[in-house]
């Protein structure tokens, strides 16, 4: 199992990726982003290729155009939306910090809010999160280069007296863009029967499927 | 960037030994890791690259799936997209009750295909509960923006082609999105209960439905 979180390279966003990535998205030509963020279309071009980095100010234009891309909602309302969830929803950061966990979530866990939230994934799963977790870390997850993941896991839950919960989920992966410019790890997904996951499985073809950004 | 990759694979004689060690070095894994995404042993990865044994007809094809889906660059999915990737029960219906997008996991549930829900009105689906909702958010003022969130327990109950009906247990959560064409649509997402699950939350909400209207 590899976990690099040692190289701070894989958890710095790569901003040549990112702002390629949500122009294409949206379909657009780099002079009509320059336009909607008051630059010259040189200016994205040098961003794109890597030989300039953007300004803060455009760095956080840039993300909240990617959140508006996917939410109606401000960041701090879709927290709370997504605590209330009640299917499994949890939203990690790069250090591995589980910084919320929906209540579908803590319904599979069978276990309580202070019991998820704030722990390091390492210290509260075995099994195939902390895996995943060093494999899409690897990928330049964090940095922006992936757009979605699907895969299967089977989650195995230690809570703090030590007692383990596992089950097997099916999850979707996506980079969540929140404020201050980090990219968090959004997990949804559904707790699913033995066969369910066995099927799942042989149809993504491996356990994790990833689509890489544009 | 994976040009080099992609040009190995079309290549009509794939020669696996480099496929492989490329895919696994460009994506930093080890063979074990790549072992296991693929359900078969490190030797069998060892043997491959080492081009003492072929991959299979059958495994070619999966390795030529992962591959490719590695290396093909997706745009961000929109929230339609997304809602309909979901591992969940989600859906995302019309103020006429029509089922425009339904999850992975409304496929599973339902034991259906996209094509027998989606473009079909909520009455043609259900009966009992879900078509309660719909009403109740109608009569709230969902649909003209007075609520901002609702959250349900309910009793999904499928009608199924021979006439007969097949129930279990849901809770939900009901948002309004504003789509592109202006108008409000009905989100959900949620997940299946059982029995005892569905009871509590019942008590636990007083009833079907509460709903938190809008400031």
């Amino acid at each position: 199992m590899s976990t690099v979180v040692s190289n701070p390279e894989v958890l710095t966003i790569h901003w040549p990726t990112v702002i390629r990535h949500v122009r294409l998205s949206r379909g657009l030509k780099q002079a009509s982003l320059a336009q909607d963020l008051g630059v010259t279309q040189t200016m994205v071009s040098r961003w794109e290729a890597g030989n300039a980095r953007p300004s803060a100010r455009i760095r956080t234009q840039i993300f909240d155009m990617i959140w508006t891309l996917t939410s109606s909602l401000a960041r701090r309302t879709w927290m709370e939306r997504a605590r209330r969830n009640p299917s499994s929803v949890a939203v990690i950061n790069s250090t591995g910090l589980v910084e919320l966990a929906s209540r579908g979530l803590l319904r599979s866990l069978k276990t309580v809010r202070g019991q998820i939230e704030g722990r390091n994934l390492r210290q509260a799963f075995r099994g195939d999160i902390p895996k995943r977790f060093g494999s899409l870390v690897d990928r330049g997850f964090f940095q922006g280069k992936i757009a979605t993941v699907e895969s299967v896991e089977r989650v195995v839950f230690t809570d703090f007296d030590g007692h383990d919960t596992p089950f097997w989920q099916h999850s979707l992966h996506r980079p969540l863009f929140v404020a201050n410019q980090r990219i968090c790890w959004l997990i949804s997904g559904a707790s699913v029967s033995r066969p369910v996951w066995q099927d799942v499985r042989q149809r993504l073809g491996s356990a994790m499927v990833v689509r890489k950004a544009i | 960037m994976a040009t080099k990759e992609e040009t190995i694979l079309h290549l009509p004689q794939t020669h696996w030994p480099s496929v492989l060690r490329h895919h696994r070095f460009t994506h930093n894994l080890k063979q074990a890791a790549l072992a296991h995404d693929l359900g078969v042993t490190q030797a069998m990865i060892s043997r491959w690259e080492s081009g003492r044994a072929t991959p299979s007809d059958a495994m070619q094809a999966r390795l030529k799936r992962l591959f490719d889906a590695a290396t093909i660059g997706v745009p961000m999915p929109n929230w339609r997209e997304i809602t309909a990737l979901q591992p969940s029960m989600a859906t995302i219906i019309s103020r006429a009750g029509v089922l425009e997008t339904v999850s992975q996991g409304v496929l599973r549930e339902f034991r259906m295909t996209r094509s027998h829900i989606e473009g079909h009105h909520l009455n043609e689906i259900f009966s009992g509960d879900a078509l309660t909702l719909h009403r109740s958010l109608i009569d709230q003022g969902f649909f003209d923006g007075a609520v901002e969130m609702a959250e349900s327990v309910d009793v999904m109950s499928l009608r199924l082609a021979n006439g007969m009906k097949r129930d279990f247990y849901a809770h939900r959560l009901h948002w309004p999105r504003r789509d592109v064409d202006g108008e409000i649509r009905w989100a959900s997402d949620g997940a299946r209960l059982r029995k005892d699950e569905f009871i509590a939350i019942r008590d636990e909400l007083g009833g079907q439905l509460d709903v938190i209207l809008s400031l």
